[in-house]
């Protein structure tokens, strides 16, 4: 009687163990970034970061009036131009690590904006900072249907591995591209 | 007859089960501690060495360190009333805070060197609610109507000349109840109260 249970046991463990590991994440999944969504408009909070998204728009070419030294503007694809509020909840955090997500390809925001830049924010935890994202991407990707749900990353570093990150969707497929667009310093948001 | 036999010889079964099981049990009780020490109480005992610890100042107090002494000798906060034309510059639910650090040289102070400049670090702190926030100096505060004293730095060098730093933070609005002002000088960390 003993026996049997013992082989029961066995079996129930077996097909346990089986179901989990079956079950369970791949390796990559595993260590994964936690994304926390939203939309344009929303405002989303990851353990480092509250975002919100006003709007999207494209342009053929930036006009930067607030420093003479700004570098060339133009692009033989286009301007992805994400104007966003952010606050940074604890310590302080460089936003050079936002991407685009279009489909399967990754964009890496723009540095062409100077300084003073919504990537290098005031060092003030809690203070809303409002300024442009910027990223260059190809004719091409706003061809794919996934341009209609991008994604915004709002990575907070360049290491994500299991932390939380605000990934905001933005309709890219239906904007027209403006021939300019004006990219203003980032300003401290009343609240 | 059988649960006779069975209750007799069971007791000395489990003692025979022990004495089998001796050398793997005590395996098992010593790894298993050194075990979770090294993974878990290590890189705690790791991180605790490694983190600052800040002395508490009180309000007035002064305090010596490097071969110098440092006195926070006023602050105050400045709240926003917005940045239109009716405003001062500071976002409404926004302040600046401002600090005046007091550095003097004591006749210990090290050599100036323009090698290895010696510096204290600074930082405004808050643990209200339970949540570890920490502010650093504004880069301009001219762009938020700030007008630095001009008899004071911005920088809080240590080169062996007597100093006044004027500090600018920007915060939430009423921040500065609950903050600190935390300065590292080598390894060695203070925090001082603000004027309330």
């Amino acid at each position: 009687m003993r026996r049997r249970w013992g082989a029961i046991a066995a079996v129930v463990a077996l097909v346990a163990t089986g179901a989990a590991v079956a079950s369970a994440p791949d390796g990559p999944a595993t260590i994964a970034p936690l994304y926390v969504d939203g939309d344009v408009g929303e405002t989303i909070s990851s353990r480092l970061l509250t975002v919100t998204v006003h709007g999207a728009q494209l342009a053929d070419e930036l006009v930067v009036k607030y420093r003479d030294d700004a570098g060339d503007t133009t692009t033989d694809g286009v301007w992805v131009v994400i104007d966003a509020t952010i606050t940074m909840e604890q310590g302080y955090i460089v936003l050079t690590n936002t991407e685009l997500r279009i489909g399967d390809r990754l964009f890496r925001v723009s540095e062409v904006a100077p300084s003073p830049s919504i990537l290098v924010p005031e060092e003030s935890s809690g203070i809303p900072q409002r300024g442009p994202f910027v990223f260059e991407v190809p004719l091409s990707a706003l061809d794919d249907p996934a341009a209609a749900h991008a994604q915004v990353l709002f990575n907070p570093s360049a290491e994500t591995r299991l932390d939380s990150v605000a990934a905001i969707t933005v309709d890219l497929s239906s904007l027209a591209t403006n021939p300019t667009i004006r990219i203003d310093p980032p300003t401290i948001e009343d609240h | 007859m059988t649960e006779l036999l069975t209750d007799e010889t069971a007791p000395s079964k489990r003692r025979g089960w022990w004495r089998r099981s001796l050398v793997p049990l005590v395996v098992v009780a010593v790894t298993v501690p050194a075990l979770t020490f090294v993974v878990i109480g290590l890189p705690i005992i790791d991180d605790i060495n490694e983190k600052t610890v800040f002395t508490p100042v009180a309000q007035g107090d002064s305090v010596k360190a490097g071969g110098y002494s440092f006195t926070l000798t006023l602050s105050q906060e400045f709240p926003g009333e917005g940045t239109g034309t009716d405003g001062n510059q500071i976002a409404q639910g926004s302040s600046l805070v401002g600090v005046i650090l007091e550095v003097r040289p004591l006749d210990d102070a090290p050599p100036a060197s323009d090698d290895d400049p010696l510096y204290c670090d600074v930082q405004l702190t808050s643990r209200a609610d339970g949540l570890s926030r920490e502010w650093s100096q504004v880069s301009s505060p001219s762009d938020y109507g700030y007008g630095v004293g001009e008899e004071r730095t911005t920088t809080c060098s240590l080169d062996r000349v007597p100093i006044d730093v004027e500090l600018v933070f920007l915060t939430p609005e009423h921040a500065y109840d609950d903050a600190t002002l935390d300065m590292t000088v080598g390894s060695e960390g203070f925090r001082f109260e603000l004027v309330q």
